[in-house]
């Protein structure tokens, strides 16, 4: 008798917990069946009227609807929940494909990150920064460098005066005499800085950007002058290049050499090879430092010797990055400056 | 400068480059060929005629009907459109069938013109490409020969080598300059210059008196005279001259020209019927006006060296001759001008007036002072050419031999070419080379003869080397030096490979530090730019009112002229280049220079300056975000990131607006006084930042529908290097929060109130470590006039054991009360 309630009982339990729909039924189920009023519970209790006998087989019968129901109840609440998370997944669905949430990105201007590039790929062979006023005196701009006044070279390079005769920088080789006057050799010296020529056209803007470099030591000769900046083109360019070295004049160096590289031009790129459509493409020029000059400064020629090279850093932008117009560099147009992003030699 | 290839090949016979060749090797040798340029476009087909009739067409006004004689049978019939087309005139015909233009791509055909029957076409020397601009055909001189192929006759396959000399190299200003570097590097015997000269017809001689030998030490004048002196040279000189990029002007002064360019020595004629008595040369009368050949009136000073006779100034020494004493086609009797003048004399009076003239150009440069009489009689042969009836004088010769250049002997060391130049150089290559560029050789001291001891047959050490008397660049050693790896040829020079000891260089700290600056600023959205160190006065004055900037006398124009006395100017107008080319996000920064003149001293300090714009929206335009726009505190917080870099101060410690603090110093005119202030850090002042000024919307000229610009400028100079980190031990006991809601006078300054918290705390409750932060503050009528409320948060870190609820509640319970009392500061609820 009470063995059939107890398996109808299962019976009906089983059949509720698969008919339920949501977790809050199935809790309601939980104490209907399995809580302490429960039927289970209270058909159990009609168990201490029963025969020993009875009461062992009985209870066992109910243990083991217990646990059924128990069980069914359990794999009932993996399943809901299982359905409601699914649910809940499914309406937290984002479309993946509307773009992130943008910061602004700015840029740094070609000519810093061309800068950059110049003073880490040099000091990797120990050239060290230097920097010194953009407003000079004729003496470190012009007279310490073997210029005095009335040498045709001036009229080379047209120069903004102030009336007290100061003068705006034509070329940073101003700062390597400063540090000539303060430090002695060896010296090995980087000078990138802006400096100012009287000239504005389509190749000329009034300020522009350059780096010299400055070494002197007891030995170093003409042949290593050349390695040094072949070895530095060619890590700056990033690639084997074809150099043409040819004789120049500089008043603060001698011998001079200006160092072209090849170009193609119809693709605008540089090359390293030699062929019909090469042109040749002044990048830089250099020399063994004038006797004249280290005796400005106080240096003997006799025992010490170096060179020095200057390169335009506007100039080495726009053949890296195919800058065309000069002009460009200087006219802030987002739409140009927001083009160099890379950071590179900054991060 | 400009060289006919065709007439070098003529000086130097043994010349077998073709003109490419010849640039490359000039190229090496120092002298830059930047282009090769042809005379005349690559026609064919167009031959000399001559005009034997010429009619107006019958219905056409501008045109005329020509028969033009090409030596054939019958005459041309061709239609011309040239005023200057005349019976009798030498002209260059295009038969049909010619190819004319650039690309000869305009071909010349049988036509009807207006009706008329055209069987050709008569040149200009623009169609020809033989020059970029013509009025007319081009007249041929009256002895051209009929039929003659035009290329032939004019030697129009010749090439233009366009030299870009450097100042050093005067020497090559001529043929013969060029000449002598090939000859060297093609091992060619250079041909002397020689002169047949007929001996002297006349009597005449024109005296000179030097007064200024220093600066003239040498000045030679003959006399020459004929009935007339014709009117054109002939067609193979003239080719020469406009070759050369000179104009025929008369055969007298074109002859000169001629000679100058052949020989580099600058040459002067005046007409010997325009003076009176003899020459000086001698320093100006200041004052002095005199019209020059350009037709320009100049004013002379004293540092003027100039030629004049008994009257009036003729010339203005070696740059250019008066316009009153010039050859015309009048002249009978001239007197040529041969002279050596001091280069730094000639290119301080040429500076000094902005002439430019070839005389000048090679006179500054240094002009070979033994080729004078050589030059003269040159001109002479010539001129007899032009006229055999010419006579001429005798040279009158005025030297002072000791303000002549000096040529001193320089020593030159074999040892040393190695030391410096990295490679060995024969003895025999070097005395070869030396002689061949003209200097004498004289070997100086031999090693001994490590088999027989003596000296005599050693190697040689060293040289004395005397440079020529047309090189002015020959002073010391590596002078010489660079002669020899120059023939030597840099293309010869071996590569070697690097060995040097390598060192650790220092960081340069103050550099990294600029760097991670313009790093955090291009992460944050700004871009760099990089503007112009001169700019406009009346702008710079309004960012800076207190400095008076540093002018440039000298500017490209007159919004160039004032030296930065801070970046905001340059800043300011590349950020409305861009707000009115549509972009709605500006942020732009420039570190740079600024020229600030200090105020007790007219010293200019050259300092280094950091500055940013930011306008526009805060976020770029997306479909997660409304549109803000920035505001003070966007900027503020990009200025107190960038200090971080360098200090190591509470942020709250760097900023003092004007109207709080008064007495700190003005404002820049151009900023908003209630949205702007003083960057302050431990009483230095750091810079500015805040909002521009509604006033300077009018003055600059920017564009209305951007109102809120913000502007930062950081003096980068003062701020010191910071510290290396000193690492503070953490605490793993619980900190505790409590948050305050303040009502709180509107005047009253949050910095006030947390510092308030700050000293309150350190005396009450030293064992923790507290952080106050604000974190909302807000106005609205509801809170009554001149009140706002300020949310605060305030968190307490034990230092040394865990903090009790009951110690905190007393600390706020206490705060609360002061705050109350001291700031009027009441709680509001929580």
């Amino acid at each position: 008798m009470l063995a059939d309630s107890i398996a109808k009982l299962q019976q009906q339990a089983l059949e509720s917990l698969a008919a339920a729909e949501t977790l809050p039924q199935l809790e309601q189920l939980r104490i209907a069946y399995l809580g302490k009023q429960g039927e289970i519970t209270a058909l159990l209790k009609q168990l201490k009227q029963a025969t020993p006998e009875d009461k062992k087989i009985i209870g066992q019968l109910a243990n083991t609807a217990k646990q059924s129901i128990s069980a069914a109840l359990l794999a009932k609440q993996k399943l809901l929940q299982q359905q409601q998370l699914n649910a809940q997944l499914e309406q937290e669905t984002l479309d993946v494909s509307l773009p992130g949430r943008a910061q602004a990105t700015g840029s740094l201007h070609p000519v810093t990150l061309t800068e950059q590039r110049v003073v880490q790929l040099l000091g990797q062979l120990g050239f060290e920064v230097a920097e010194g006023p953009e407003i000079e005196d004729d003496y470190h701009n012009f007279a310490a460098l073997n210029i005095p006044a009335d040498h045709p070279a001036r009229a080379m390079q047209d120069t903004f005066y102030f009336d007290d005769g100061m003068l705006l920088r034509t070329h940073t080789s101003s700062v390597q005499v400063r540090v000539m006057e303060q430090q002695t050799p060896p010296l090995r010296i980087i000078t990138p800085g802006r400096v100012y020529r009287r000239d504005s056209d389509q190749t000329h803007t009034p300020m522009f950007h350059q780096v010299e470099g400055l070494l002197l030591d007891s030995s170093t000769n003409f042949l290593e002058l050349q390695a040094t900046l072949r070895t530095f083109l060619e890590a700056f360019f990033d690639c084997k290049l074809a150099l043409r070295v040819r004789p120049s004049y500089f008043p603060f160096t001698e011998p001079s050499a200006e160092i072209d590289i090849a170009f193609n031009r119809h693709t605008r790129v540089v090359s390293a090879e030699v062929n019909a459509d090469t042109e040749w493409l002044e990048v830089l020029g250099c020399g063994m430092v004038h006797p004249r000059v280290l005796q400005a400064a106080k240096i003997d020629p006799e025992h010490y010797q170096g060179f020095a090279f200057g390169v335009g850093l506007d100039r080495l932008a726009m053949l890296r990055y195919g800058i065309a117009d000069l002009r460009l560099m200087f006219e802030h147009d987002i739409k140009f400056l927001r083009q160099f992003t890379d950071l590179e030699g900054f991060l | 400068m400009n060289l006919s290839y065709a007439w070098l090949q003529a000086y130097l016979p043994g010349l077998k480059l073709n003109s490419a060749q010849a640039a490359e090797q000039l190229t090496m040798l120092g002298l830059e060929v930047d282009a090769i340029l042809p005379v005349a476009h690559a026609f064919t087909k167009v031959v000399v005629g001559q005009i034997i009739a010429a009619a107006p067409h019958p219905d056409a006004d501008r045109l005329q009907l020509c028969q033009v004689d090409i030596g054939d049978a019958d005459p041309l019939p061709i239609v011309c459109g040239a005023a200057n087309a005349r019976n009798g005139l030498k002209v260059a015909v295009a038969q049909v069938g010619a190819c004319l233009g650039e690309k000869q791509d305009f071909k010349i055909k049988k036509s009807k013109i207006r009706g008329q029957l055209s069987q050709g076409m008569l040149c200009s020397s623009e169609e020809l490409g033989i020059s970029e601009s013509a009025t007319g055909i081009l007249e041929l001189p009256a002895d051209a020969p009929i039929g003659k192929d035009l290329r032939l006759y004019l030697n129009l396959d010749d090439e233009v080598l366009d030299i870009d000399l450097t100042p050093n190299r005067g020497d090559c200003a001529s043929i013969l300059g060029v000449a002598r570097e090939l000859a060297v590097s093609q091992q060619l015997r250079l041909p002397q210059p020689s002169t047949t000269p007929k001996p002297p017809s006349l009597q005449q001689q024109c005296a000179v008196n030097l007064v200024e030998p220093s600066l003239a030490p040498l000045f030679l004048t003959q006399v020459i005279q004929a009935p007339a002196f014709p009117h054109m040279l002939p067609v193979v000189w003239q080719q020469r001259l406009l070759r050369a990029g000179l104009r025929p002007v008369h055969p007298i002064v074109d002859v000169l020209n001629l000679v100058m360019l052949e020989y580099g020595t600058p040459l002067h004629a005046y007409d010997a019927k325009k003076l009176q008595g003899d020459l000086q040369v001698q320093s100006a009368v200041a004052g002095t006006k005199v019209t020059l050949l350009d037709g320009k009136s100049y004013t002379l000073q004293q540092q003027d060296l100039v030629v004049t006779d008994d009257a009036r100034v003729l010339a203005l020494a070696g740059i250019m001759g008066a316009e009153a004493v010039a050859v015309d086609h009048t002249t009978t009797e001239v007197v040529l001008e041969a002279a050596y003048f001091s280069a730094s004399q000639i290119a301080r009076s040429a500076r000094a007036h902005s002439i430019h003239s070839d005389s000048a150009y090679r006179f500054e440069r240094g002009v070979d002072y033994s080729m004078q009489q050589q030059a003269l009689q040159r001109v002479v042969e010539m001129l007899q050419q032009l006229v055999p009836e010419m006579a001429s004088g005798p040279i009158y010769e005025q030297i002072s031999a000791e303000h002549l250049p000096q040529r001193q002997p320089v020593v030159l060391r074999q040892r040393q070419i190695s030391r410096l130049l990295g490679f060995r150089i024969t003895d025999k290559e070097v005395e070869h080379t030396l002689t061949g560029l003209g200097m004498q050789v004289q070997i100086e001291q031999r090693s001994a003869n490590p088999e027989n001891k003596t000296h005599q047959t050693g190697q040689v050490e060293s040289w004395q080397v005397i440079p020529p008397s047309w090189r002015f660049d020959i002073q010391l050693e590596v002078d010489i030096l660079e002669e020899l790896m120059r023939v030597y040829g840099y293309q010869r020079l071996q590569s070697v490979a690097l060995a040097w000891p390598q060192q650790i260089q220092q960081v340069n700290t103050r550099r990294s530090l600029q760097s991670q600056a313009r790093c955090l600023l291009a992460q944050a959205g700004f871009h760099e730019v990089r503007s112009y160190a001169f700019v406009d006065s009346k702008l710079n004055q309004l960012f800076n009112p207190q400095h008076q900037p540093k002018m440039v006398a000298n500017p490209l124009a007159k919004e160039q002229a004032a030296m930065r006395t801070s970046l905001w100017p340059g800043l300011l107008q590349a950020a409305q280049y861009n707000l009115n080319r549509q972009h709605k996000q500006v942020r732009l920064f420039e570190l740079a220079t600024c020229f600030v003149p200090t105020t007790d001293t007219a010293e200019i300090e050259q300092s280094l300056h950091l500055a940013g714009v930011i306008v526009g929206s805060r976020q770029p335009q997306q479909w997660s975000v409304a549109e803000e726009h920035v505001d003070f505190y966007d900027l503020k917080a990009h200025v107190e990131a960038l200090l971080a870099i360098y200090l190591d101060a509470p942020v709250t410690d760097i900023a003092y607006s004007c109207f709080e603090a008064p007495g700190e110093g003005e404002l820049p005119a151009a900023l908003h006084p209630g949205q702007s202030a003083r960057v302050m850090w431990q009483k230095q002042h750091l810079g500015y930042i805040g909002k521009i000024h509604p006033h300077c919307f009018d003055i600059y000229d920017l564009n209305p529908h951007f109102k809120d610009i913000y502007l930062f400028e950081l003096y980068l100079d003062r701020l010191p290097l910071p510290p290396v980190v000193c690492y503070q031990p953490i605490t793993s006991l619980p900190s505790m929060r409590r948050d305050l809601a303040l009502l709180v006078p509107e005047s009253l300054r949050v910095k006030t109130i947390i510092e308030f918290i700050l000293n309150f705390a350190q005396v009450k409750l030293p064992q923790a470590k507290l952080q106050v932060l604000p974190f909302d503050q807000y106005q609205d009528s509801s809170l009554g006039h001149l009140q706002k409320s300020l949310a605060i948060s305030l968190t307490f870190e034990p230092t040394s054991r865990t903090l009790i609820d009951e110690e905190i509640n007393k600390f706020i319970q206490e705060l609360v009360e002061e705050l109350q009392g001291s700031l009027k500061a009441q709680l509001r609820g929580m």
